[in-house]
């Protein structure tokens, strides 16, 4: 059987009846498990972004990257802030016509931090890395304002999927 | 936020074609695995009280171990269902719907 893209697990939540009597139910999310297939991950980046998943190993999510026609592989760690955000570190960049010289990180934090996308939950962190507040991009990026996600509290990588940990 | 009611447990999957398809806010598409609901007796009546058409009464509903009652009127007359069935399960087949009553164990 084909993977999930998004497995959702261990849901708890409140649900206002009169919110759906009115047909605009609010769900107030106490715990959440997100568990997302490099499928699912791929799919759920910026539409337009220059990179897709390539694997996701243990602690490691591999990202392809193509910027003006050179490739490359990202090396991330997922990791999370203390306010809640996915942070998406970099360990390594790799262009493909020069695998065995990595990219200095500091060059790509500076790339990172002039061309990041203005997008809803899209954040320039601490050292120039990508970090993520999930509760907004799905509040205003998917348009979802009737879902009120807990912070993030966990994540992990391993065997084809991240786990996203989710409770107040 | 009224928390009338309450998802104990559940386990939702979205699959490849149906997260794309969410993404680009065409469709949606996703499969229930697990679920475990709980709806207070407030909640229960708000529910009532939304879908009962504009100028009646809505009917009212109290819940207790192992026991529901409803009543209500309609048109003058009173009505009143009371069910003292220990509780319910609900079963799923090629026949379609099948709700059964079930006793409550002793002591249960």
């Amino acid at each position: 059987m084909a993977l999930p893209a998004i497995e959702i697990r261990d849901v708890r939540a409140r649900l206002d009846a009169e919110s759906l009597v009115r047909r605009q139910p609010q769900v107030v999310v106490d715990a959440v498990i997100l568990r997302l297939s490099e499928r699912g991950l791929t799919l759920v980046l910026p539409p337009g972004a220059p990179l897709a998943v390539d694997r996701i190993t243990q602690d490691r999510v591999l990202f392809r990257v193509n910027i003006r026609g050179v490739e490359g592989i990202v090396h991330a760690q997922p990791r999370v802030t203390p306010s809640g955000r996915l942070r998406v570190e970099l360990v390594s960049v790799r262009a493909l016509f020069l695998p065995f010289f990595p990219v200095p990180l500091s060059l790509v934090g500076e790339m990172i931090g002039r061309f990041l996308p203005r997008k809803p939950g899209l954040f320039l962190g601490e050292g120039n890395q990508i970090e993520i507040d999930l509760a907004v991009v799905l509040r205003e990026g998917a348009g979802l304002e009737a879902l009120h996600l807990p912070p993030l509290r966990a994540v992990g990588a391993g065997d084809g999927v991240v786990e996203l940990r989710f409770w107040n | 936020m009224a928390e009338g009611i309450r998802i104990n447990d559940a386990a939702v999957e979205i699959s490849s074609a149906g997260l794309e398809a969410l993404v680009n806010r065409q469709a949606a598409a996703v499969t229930v695995t697990r679920l475990d609901l709980s709806a207070s007796p407030e909640a229960l009546n708000a529910l009532l009280a939304g879908l009962t058409p504009e100028g009646q009464a809505p009917p009212s509903v109290q819940v207790s171990d192992g026991r529901l009652q409803l009543s209500g009127a309609k048109d003058g007359k009173a009505f009143a269902l009371d069910l003292q069935v220990g509780g319910f399960r609900l079963e799923l087949s090629e026949a379609g719907l099948r709700l059964v009553s079930q006793s409550r164990p002793p002591g249960g």
